[in-house]
C-alpha cells in the first residue's frame, strides 16, 4: 500500500462533522445516511428543528 | 466549488482567523444561563440578609461567562453621578489569585475599582516589590516585617469599596481561597471574609467547582451567613434539559457555520449534526 511517509494514519481517518462543515454535503451524502445507524443513547428520533428553542447571544 | 483548506503547519488567513475569534466570543443566551443570570441578579440587588453567596457548579458549565456578563451590564447602566464624584461600580469582579495572598487579593480589588493610587499604595510598603514579594529594601537588606495580611492595604480597600459603592464583589475560583489549607487557615480566611463583609456591607459572591461548598462547614456562622446559586449541567434524563441542550447546541452550530465557511447554515447540514445531539 503506497502511504506516503508524510501522512499520518491519523490523518487518513474521516471526519464526517468537520467535512459537513467545511464543504457542504456531499453529493454521495445520503447514500451514506441511508446505512442503518445504531443511534446514540438508545435510538432517540431525529430532531425536529421548528422545535427546537430558538436562542440568541449572551450579553 | 470546495474551499481549499489551509495546512495545519500554516496560520489561518486574516479573515478566517477573524471569523474564528467572533465564534470562540459567542455565547449562546441558552435556558440555565438565563435562570442562573436571573437569580443572581436578583441575589445582587437584594442579598436577603445574606453575606456570602455561594455560585457552585461543575468546571466549564458558564459560571465565569456569568459573572463576567452580570458585572459588566451593572457596570454599564446609566446612572446619575454627582459633580466630583466617581463612577459607581455596583459589581466588580476579581480573580482569586492562586495561591491565595491577601495582598495579591487587595490589589486585585484596587485594580478592579480603577483607583488611582494602587501604585503609591504598593510602593509605599517598605520591602515589597509589584507583585506581593518581599524585596530588598534600599540599603539592600531584606524586610523582616509579616506581609500576610497586608493590613495596609484593607483600608484603601474599604475606602475605595464604599467611594464606588459597591454592592458585591465576584471572586472568581475562590475555591483557591481553600486550596491545600488546614481547617485553621480556613477559619482564619473565613474570619477575614467576615470582617470585611461586616465593615464594608458588601456581598461576596463566590463562584468554583463544588469543593467550595465545604467552605459552609467552617463554621456554623459561615452556613447560616451564605446562601448559595447551584449552576448545574443540563441533564440527558430531563426533558426539558434535553430541549434547552439542542436549543444551545443549534445556535452554536449555527454560529460555527458562519465561522467556518462564512454563511449561513442549511437545514439540512443543521439536521445532519442535531440528529447526533447527545454525542455533543
Amino acid at each position: 500500500m503506497g502511504l506516503r511517509p508524510s501522512r499520518r494514519l491519523k490523518d487518513l481517518e474521516s471526519h464526517p462533522i468537520l467535512d459537513a462543515l467545511v464543504f457542504g454535503l456531499r453529493a454521495d451524502a445520503p447514500a451514506k445516511r441511508s446505512t442503518p445507524v445504531k443511534r446514540p443513547m438508545g435510538g432517540r428520533s431525529p430532531v425536529n428543528l421548528a422545535e427546537v428553542p430558538v436562542y440568541g447571544e449572551y450579553r | 466549488m470546495p474551499r481549499k483548506s489551509t495546512p495545519p503547519s500554516e496560520p489561518l488567513p486574516t479573515e478566517r482567523q477573524e471569523r474564528l475569534e467572533t465564534f470562540k466570543k459567542y455565547t449562546v443566551e441558552h435556558a440555565m444561563l438565563l435562570r442562573k443570570d436571573d437569580e443572581l441578579t436578583q441575589r445582587i440587588w437584594e442579598p436577603g440578609g445574606f453575606a456570602f453567596l455561594l455560585l457552585s457548579g461543575p468546571t466549564g458549565v458558564g459560571k465565569s461567562e456569568l459573572l463576567r456578563v452580570i458585572t459588566f451590564r451593572r457596570q454599564t447602566r446609566v446612572q446619575v453621578v454627582p459633580p466630583g464624584d466617581r463612577l459607581p461600580l455596583p459589581v466588580i469582579l476579581v480573580e482569586t489569585p492562586a495561591p491565595f495572598t491577601y495582598r495579591e487579593w487587595y490589589e486585585r480589588v484596587l485594580r478592579a475599582l480603577d483607583e488611582p493610587f494602587i501604585e503609591e499604595v504598593t510602593y509605599r510598603e517598605i520591602g515589597t516589590s509589584l507583585n506581593g514579594k518581599k524585596a530588598t529594601s534600599g540599603r539592600g537588606r531584606a524586610s523582616t516585617k509579616t506581609l500576610d495580611e497586608a493590613p495596609e492595604l484593607r483600608w484603601p480597600v474599604e475606602k475605595a469599596l464604599a467611594k464606588r459603592r459597591v454592592l458585591a464583589i465576584c471572586f472568581d475560583e475562590a475555591q483557591h481561597l481553600m486550596a491545600a489549607r488546614e481547617t485553621e487557615d480556613l477559619k482564619r480566611c473565613w474570619d477575614w471574609l467576615k470582617s470585611l463583609s461586616n465593615t464594608t456591607g458588601v456581598l461576596f459572591v463566590l463562584a468554583g467547582p463544588y469543593p467550595l461548598l465545604k467552605f459552609r462547614r467552617v463554621s456554623s456562622q459561615a452556613a447560616r451567613r451564605s446562601t448559595d446559586v447551584h449552576f448545574p449541567r443540563y441533564r440527558l434524563e430531563n426533558p426539558e434539559d434535553c430541549s434547552a441542550f439542542q436549543g444551545a447546541l443549534l445556535a452554536l452550530l449555527k454560529q460555527a457555520c458562519l465561522a467556518v465557511s462564512g454563511r449561513e447554515a442549511k437545514k439540512t447540514e443543521l439536521q445532519l449534526l442535531m440528529d447526533h445531539w447527545p454525542l455533543f
